[in-house]
């Protein structure tokens, strides 16, 4: 049994991996709740309207823990993913189906007692929330118990990344349990502080978090009273919390446009040739898991995704897989893609407790086939990064490898060169061989009209950890 | 802030948080008290807007005479 490494702050219950399948223990302290929940229809409800995983509850032949009181089986997620990696509007999308099931929830006397975007996760058809022991009773006429953690982990990050740049998204990563909502007040534009959404929800919100736990420490707040929300009221605080995230629109600028550039480079004939290598290749080797790495506006991630694969879609600009997550989200729906902003050369790192609670970009693997498609003269000559390092890099996250290789003569790589003559890595088709070549072997290639080559390689050894020797 | 914001708020303060929260997050009890000033803000966002609405209603019929 493997408990799941981000799995342990909830009394109410555990989750754990046995014998490939997903489990959740849930405990004493989560029993009323689910049994509540499960009686009333409620998850049900919200598994029919696509809000939430579904579960099964199954029996306990092997006691693997004393106190679990029920288990439940899970269907297994492909690939996890975590907010600093996520397009903008996924993100928007994750705060909205929070609201959605609290707006179901309230008027039939529950809520979610936490409001993380841990707890969402895309399954291959569409977000959902995945903690199913969030949902509990609501306490009569209490305040929200996850508002606060709301504003910051979903309003917080969507304004600031909106309204200030949309790279302040990287700021999840210093902030693993949200933006800290003082932080965000400041940053924004002074005007946009005071518009009414974000000014209750943030701006007043961080004056009452930072006031009242003053007042907390020198003992002023007393207890012994109540504040009082009604029904009613909370659904109006989730109405207002809807139409504030739904009015922060963050306008993608169209750096992407520029990377058509490359398109020049490529007469229509070389586009299908392209297009039709990659679906052969797929056709052929059927692969679970895709990693499309640097995959621009994501044309081969589509190839992949539409012979059935889970295709995770890394590239580095965010307006691109912003693009690509509309695209596959909107009229022409594409099951089983995964659009992710990363740096490839400074990927996501594991963070949170013992930095193993999240996951670090390798620890997700393995795929079955990885595409490198006019990425590595990238990692080389920008990046700096040696041909045998980025070798062994791959080696070390999947089996199968499609590259495609450009030459020092292209007009790209030629871009790249411009101001550097020869104070750059070693790079060529000869080194690329003999680099790849320790880790690899090269299983069949197809040579384009601009000078451009695709490889399929294979990963020499069956072990994770690859034999890269250099010949 | 207006002078009756801050008053509403520090009225708002010296209330205090519900006993037990049933959460095991971390809780802020600035999070918890704010609902009250809030709910009561967005209560008056929704009558505010419904009164921007019935007066445009009003003065459209107005020009179409």
């Amino acid at each position: 049994m493997d408990v799941n490494t981000g799995s342990f702050r909830d009394p109410s219950g555990q989750v754990f991996e046995w014998d490939g399948e997903i489990y959740r223990n849930v405990f004493g302290p989560g029993v009323s709740d689910f049994e509540a929940a499960r009686d009333g229809g409620i998850y049900e409800r919200l598994v029919e309207t696509g809000l939430l995983i579904p579960h099964e509850e199954v029996d306990m032949e092997t006691s693997t823990s004393e106190e679990a009181v029920y288990r439940l089986k899970h269907p297994r997620l492909p690939v996890v993913s975590y907010p600093w990696e996520w397009p903008f509007s996924f993100l928007k999308d994750a705060a909205l189906i929070h609201l959605e099931a609290m707006k179901m929830l309230v008027p039939l006397g529950f809520w979610l007692r936490d409001a993380s975007a841990f707890n969402v996760q895309f399954d291959g058809d569409g977000i959902r929330l995945i903690d199913t022991l969030s949902i509990g009773r609501r306490i009569p006429e209490s305040p929200w118990v996850a508002y606060g953690q709301f504003c910051g982990h979903f309003l917080g990050p969507l304004a600031l990344a909106a309204y200030g740049d949309i790279r302040t998204l990287s700021l999840w990563r210093g902030n693993i349990d949200g933006y800290p909502l003082d932080l965000v007040s400041k940053m924004l534009p002074f005007w946009r502080r005071y518009r009414p959404g974000i000014f209750m929800h943030l701006t007043l919100h961080a004056r009452a978090q930072g006031a009242a736990d003053r007042k907390e420490d020198i003992g002023k707040v007393k207890h012994g009273g109540k504040t009082r929300i009604s029904d009613r009221s909370l659904l109006g605080i989730v109405q207002s919390l809807r139409g504030t995230i739904e009015g922060i629109k963050w306008k993608r600028t169209s750096e992407i446009w520029d990377e058509y550039a490359d398109i020049r480079t490529y007469d229509a004939e070389d586009v299908s040739k392209k297009s039709e290598y990659v679906e052969k290749v797929v056709k052929r080797l059927e692969p679970g898991v895709v990693w499309d790495l640097g995959s621009n506006t994501g044309e081969f991630s589509l190839i992949a995704a539409s012979h059935g694969a889970f295709v995770v879609s890394i590239d580095s600009d965010p307006g691109c897989t912003e693009y690509l997550y509309q695209k596959v989200t909107g009229k022409n729906r594409a099951k089983g893609i995964l659009p992710l902003t990363m740096d490839l050369a400074n990927p996501s790192p594991g963070l949170g407790w013992d930095s193993q609670e999240r996951l670090g970009l390798r620890d997700r693997g393995p795929a079955d086939l990885i595409f490198a498609l006019a990425l590595i003269h990238h990692l080389v000559l920008s990046c700096c990064v040696p041909l045998g390092m980025i070798a062994k890099w791959f080696a070390g996250l999947g089996e199968y490898l499609l590259v495609e290789f450009v030459p020092e003569n292209d007009p790209m790589v030629q871009k790249l060169l411009r101001n550097r003559s020869d104070q750059h890595l070693p790079y060529g088709l000869d080194v690329f061989k003999s680099n790849f070549g320790g880790c690899f072997k090269f299983v069949d290639h197809m040579a384009l009209h601009n000078g451009r080559t695709l490889f399929l390689l294979r990963r020499r050894s069956d072990m994770n950890k690859p034999n890269c020797d250099e010949k | 802030m207006r002078k009756s914001t801050i008053i509403l708020l520090f009225g708002v303060l010296q209330l205090v948080l519900v006993e037990k929260a049933h959460a095991y997050i971390d809780l802020s009890v600035g999070s918890m008290l704010i609902q009250g000033l809030i709910a009561a803000l967005v209560s008056i966002g929704f009558f505010w807007r419904r009164v921007l609405s019935f007066l445009s209603r009003l003065f459209g019929k107005k020009k179409d005479q």
